[in-house]
């Protein structure tokens, strides 16, 4: 659905996005993850045609040109920043939108009526949008990217300041696109999100793609030993591997593959007062691609 | 286009929206043109609107003269004044409460009637408000006038000429020749002319006569005119046969209007400038739109459509250039409807108001380039509009401007808009002479729309 080949953007003399490749397969959900200022929004808006790349490529459904009609028809994009009307209400907000992607009559009124549906806000959709929320200006935000209906959606850190609930509304509303067959491009800097929503994952840092794959295939590359602790009825009487270390009743064990390791307790017959496994998860493997040092 | 004519709906809807926004585009004219059509007496009738308020002190007690100068002064159009005493009227003067000031002062001429001996003039006191210096040759000029009506008056009646000429000849008299600067000699001649004078006065009656046989004037008329006390121009203008030989000039002080007595109102010269404003209003509105829509993020979400810089752009134009023109209609309808504001020819001033639209739209694209805040863009728009407005005759008639402050007005596109609405409605210009004014605001228009397209398109708004 997407490629993007060598795609290099400068302001001044800072290099922004040094030489970025990827390609997003249709219908699969692709999350873009770094830190603030690493280039993740530049990235997403020379795809969506908002800068133009000092150097590169993009490819949209096989369409080269992002000044193009059909490029952009094939676009759904939800800005980091808020970009409504506040003195229209969510209902002409859409409209509006929709009808500058050639919608009108029945076809306007249908997607209309989704968007709505998809925000949540069919009982709010005359009010005017200076009386919504936060959280309700977010997900109306996320509406008007897919009121035209596009097969590509872009959505740049999509959560920014919302409230839990409609923050897990979102969630729902983007897993529903996904299950339709909607293809996303998602930046944030929340693993969470990452990791639940997103088939695909690449971590950016320093304007550049340290690593590409799936969440599992990530943490298996990069996210290190799972960290076993266990407590014990009695004191063990065990040869283990210079990992582990046995301090009167507890076992701390830093291993790659802790059922393998706790399978052997099990099997040497010790009787277990508790045990807790902390697998490393996308946080930890994107903190060790891009490090702890606060950066700004 | 289709997408342009949204573009252009959604800002009109914006722009109704917004309450405050509507007042600067209309209702603000709308109270320029009453107040300013109010001070150059635009409800019609004298009503006292524009006179300067003057304060008169008699000092001499109450002399002949006195009486006879404030009853003259009270009948100018121009004065509305007071009688008080010499402490008021300083006072009212230095606090603002009058323009100015006159007093008769004693030990004059006045006291005892006009004399034409040196030294015989009655001498004023005129105290004027600092703030009306501007004025002062104007109330000079009325002051004199009035004394010189009521001489005219006393060469015009034969008996009061003697009367003045024999008190003057006896005044001559007892003149102190060292202290009056008049040597004997001189004294000797005034004395012979005023004695010819009487004499001939003297002969009046039968001159008249003779007059009257060789014109055949109608007793009717003459009479019917020197008894008309309320025409200050009367006793100077009746005529060889009752003013006598000294006649003063006559002033007939008219506008210069053509055949069909425009402007019909002060409204009608008031309005004009309200359209400006009006379309002034339009030009901030719609530079803060594109403002706006920038730091509000909107801006992102149309170049994400399936737009070109030339639509969303075009979009703004023709909101601003609708809204120009709807401003101009509702408020030449109030003009039409409420205040009596006639219209010399509506397709002159359709075609006016499409310049001037046009003109006012380009300048809004060009003031939208000048700042990245909707706080910069606010104070260049108005900064620049009110110097156009001033230098354009918008604020300040042009006629009340340094010359140099006139030639400068060429400059401004409020000038063009101002002749080429004024031509419309009152003046009654020709096509031909409609053709400047309309191709110099067209010229500004379409350059201005151009580099404002330019730039944009360069800085990708």
């Amino acid at each position: 659905m997407l490629t993007v080949t060598e795609l290099k953007k400068s302001f001044g003399e800072i290099q922004a996005v040094r030489g970025l490749s990827f390609s997003i397969k249709r219908g699969e959900t692709f999350g873009l993850l770094g830190p603030n200022g690493v280039g993740k929004s530049t990235t997403i808006n020379m795809i969506v045609g908002l800068l133009e790349p000092d150097s590169g490529a993009v490819s949209l459904a096989d369409v080269n040109d992002s000044s193009l009609r059909e490029y952009r028809l094939n676009i759904g994009a939800a800005p980091q920043s808020l970009a409504l009307y506040d003195e229209f209400t969510a209902q002409e907000n859409l409209e509006f939108f929709a009808k500058l992607y050639g919608l009108s009559g029945a076809k306007l009124k249908e997607r209309v009526e989704y968007a709505l549906d998809l925000a949540a806000l069919v009982d709010r959709k005359d009010d005017r949008i200076n009386t919504y929320s936060g959280g309700m200006k977010r997900r109306l935000n996320l509406a008007c990217a897919m009121v035209h209906d596009p097969p590509f959606l872009a959505l740049d850190e999509p959560m920014v300041g919302v409230d839990p609930q409609s923050r897990n509304l979102i969630f729902e509303r983007i897993e529903e696109l996904k299950k339709s067959g909607c293809t996303i491009l998602y930046t944030t800097h929340y693993m969470e999100e990452a990791q639940r929503l997103c088939d695909r994952v690449a971590i950016m840092d320093n304007g550049q793609i340290k690593d590409i794959g799936t969440v599992e295939e990530l943490i298996e590359r990069h996210g290190g030993p799972s960290i076993v602790t266990a407590e014990f009825e009695e004191q063990p009487n065990l040869a283990l591997s210079s990992d582990v270390t046995i301090d009167g009743h507890t076992l701390h064990a830093k291993t790659p593959k802790p059922m393998e390791l706790i399978a052997k307790l099990t099997d040497s017959g010790v009787t277990f007062r508790s045990l807790n496994v902390e697998r490393p998860n996308l946080e930890t493997v994107f903190l060790n691609i891009t490090g702890t040092k606060l950066r700004d | 286009m289709r997408e342009i004519w949204h573009m252009a709906a959604k800002d009109l809807s914006l722009l109704v929206r917004d309450r405050a926004g509507l007042f600067w585009l209309l209702a603000f004219p709308l109270i320029m043109a009453l107040f300013f059509g109010s001070v150059m007496g635009g409800m019609g009738g004298s009503g006292g609107r524009g006179k300067m308020r003057l304060a008169f002190v008699d000092e001499t007690s109450g002399s002949q003269y006195a009486i006879e100068y404030r009853k003259l002064l009270s009948e100018s159009n121009a004065l509305s004044v007071t009688d008080t005493n010499m402490v008021d009227a300083r006072q009212s003067v230095r606090v603002g409460r009058r323009s100015a000031y006159i007093a008769l002062m004693p030990d004059t001429a006045a006291q005892s009637g006009l004399s034409l001996y040196p030294g015989g003039i009655p001498r004023f006191e005129v105290g004027i408000d600092p703030s009306r210096k501007a004025e002062a040759a104007v109330l000079q000029g009325l002051l004199t006038q009035t004394h010189f009506s009521l001489v005219m008056g006393q060469f015009s009646d034969p008996a009061s000429a003697m009367d003045m000429f024999r008190t003057s000849s006896e005044t001559l008299d007892t003149l102190n020749v060292s202290k009056s600067g008049i040597d004997a000699s001189q004294r000797d001649n005034l004395q012979e002319l005023l004695s010819s004078l009487e004499s001939f006065y003297g002969k009046m009656d039968s001159i008249k006569e003779q007059v009257a046989d060789s014109h055949s004037f109608s007793d009717n008329d003459s009479v019917t005119d020197s008894a008309n006390p309320d025409s200050s121009t009367a006793t100077a203008a009746n005529g060889l046969a009752d003013s006598g030989p000294f006649q003063g000039p006559e002033f007939n002080i008219h506008a210069v209007v053509d055949d069909r007595e425009r402007p019909h109102s002060a409204f009608e010269i008031t309005f004009p400038q309200a359209l400006i404003w009006g379309l002034l209003g339009c030009v901030t509105a719609f530079a803060l739109s594109i403002v706006t829509e920038k730091t509000h993020g909107t801006l992102v979400r149309l170049r994400l459509a399936p737009l070109s810089y030339t639509q969303i752009i075009g979009g703004k134009g023709l909101a601003c250039f609708i809204a120009a023109i709807s401003v101009c209609a509702i408020l030449m309808a109030i003009g039409y409807v409420v205040f009596d504001v006639r219209i010399d020819d509506p397709l002159k001033l359709a075609l006016a108001i499409v310049a001037c639209a046009i003109c006012f739209v380009g300048i809004m694209m060009v003031i939208s380039l000048m700042g990245k805040t909707e706080r910069a863009v606010s104070g260049a728009g108005w900064g620049i509009m009110l110097v156009f407005s001033m230098v354009g005759g918008g604020m300040i008639p042009l006629i009340a401007m340094p010359s140099w402050m006139v030639e400068i007005g060429a400059l401004s596109p409020v000038r063009w808009g101002i002749t080429a609405l004024e031509g419309a409605i009152w003046r009654g210009l020709s096509y031909q002479e409609m053709l400047l004014p309309v191709g110099i605001l067209v010229t500004i228009g379409v350059t201005a729309f151009f580099i404002g397209v330019t730039i944009l398109s360069r800085r990708q708004m």
